[in-house]
């Protein structure tokens, strides 16, 4: 899958979650904290949640949701539902980047 | 899905936004990201450096995504809200860079205000004179019809979110349309002195 070139749409959104690395609301900013902290390649992510490249670029146009909310695994689950991504992996990531 | 349809459930995703739905700006990304890009490049065909146009149109949605409430749902279709302020940043962006200007189309011939084959003279293309126009149609609705117009985007459906006539039977979005268009037909020709606008720029 990670050889399928993304379609020029497709294209136009990984470009603006690419923008949105620098917003600390949004899943892309969290995504690239995580490779950082895990000293992981963009693909190497892709195979660790078990998705597609479209499926990733989906996930970092997502707001991020609130650890300390009561809403946070509601939101979890909502992110899960719309990027069909294990919310298991969506889970442990968020909680790593939080970490002290 | 229907003009209407798109209007309505463009309209549900801005509340979902605003209520912090945490994946409604990722589904507007889909719905309009690239229509909005699609439309700004129609609109910018002679740049050169397409990538100002994707720029800009991307500063329109992180500006968007960070200050939701900015949107006016009542004034137009948040597609047009996002061209329009894809459009500024675009405008002041080459307002600060400029490119070399072509000597394409002109504005009288685009809103059929003189017949162009009078003049052999070579004009600059609308959008570079853009900067004057715009002061001189100040309400933000004329300026996105105006923008169409001089595009010339000849289906109503275009032009029927800008003005907010989603509601309204066929005939009479092309009625009002067509209003719309005649009466800033009207005003622009009491304005422009064609001799005035060759000049200009």
């Amino acid at each position: 899958m990670a050889d399928d070139p993304l379609s020029p749409q497709m294209q136009q959104l990984a470009a603006l979650a690419r923008r949105l690395e620098s917003d600390e609301q949004f899943m892309a900013w969290v995504l690239k904290q995580y490779r950082a902290l895990e000293q992981l390649t963009p693909e190497a992510l892709v195979r660790q949640l078990e998705a597609t490249p479209e499926q990733v670029v989906r996930l970092a146009l997502c707001k991020k949701p609130d650890l300390r909310s009561s809403q946070f695994e509601s939101q979890l689950e909502q992110i899960a539902a719309y990027t069909q991504i294990p919310v298991d992996g969506l889970r442990a990531i968020l909680k790593r980047i939080h970490q002290p | 899905m229907d003009l209407a349809n798109g209007f309505r459930h463009e309209q549900e995703l801005h509340q979902r936004l605003l209520a912090g739905d945490v994946v409604a700006s990722a589904e507007i990304a889909e719905q309009l990201l690239f229509a909005v890009i699609q439309q700004m490049r129609r609109r910018y065909p002679q740049l050169d450096e397409p990538h100002r146009v994707d720029e800009a149109v991307h500063d329109a949605f992180m500006t968007y995504f960070q200050h939701p409430e900015r949107y006016n749902p009542e004034k137009s279709s948040l597609a047009a809200y996002l061209l329009m302020s894809a459009e500024g940043d675009l405008r002041n962006n080459l307002s600060r860079h400029p490119v070399p200007t072509l000597p394409l189309d002109t504005i009288e011939g685009e809103l059929s205000l003189v017949d162009v084959e009078e003049s052999s003279e070579p004009v600059q293309p609308w959008w570079v004179r853009w900067p004057w126009l715009s002061r001189q149609v100040p309400d933000s609705q004329d300026r996105l019809v105006l923008g169409l117009m001089l595009d010339q985007v000849r289906p109503t459906a275009a032009y029927v979110g800008i003005l907010g006539i989603e509601q309204q039977s066929r005939a009479e979005q092309r009625a009002a349309v067509k209003r719309h268009k005649d009466r800033l037909r009207k005003r622009l020709r009491r304005l422009i002195n064609p001799a005035d606008l060759r000049m200009y720029g």
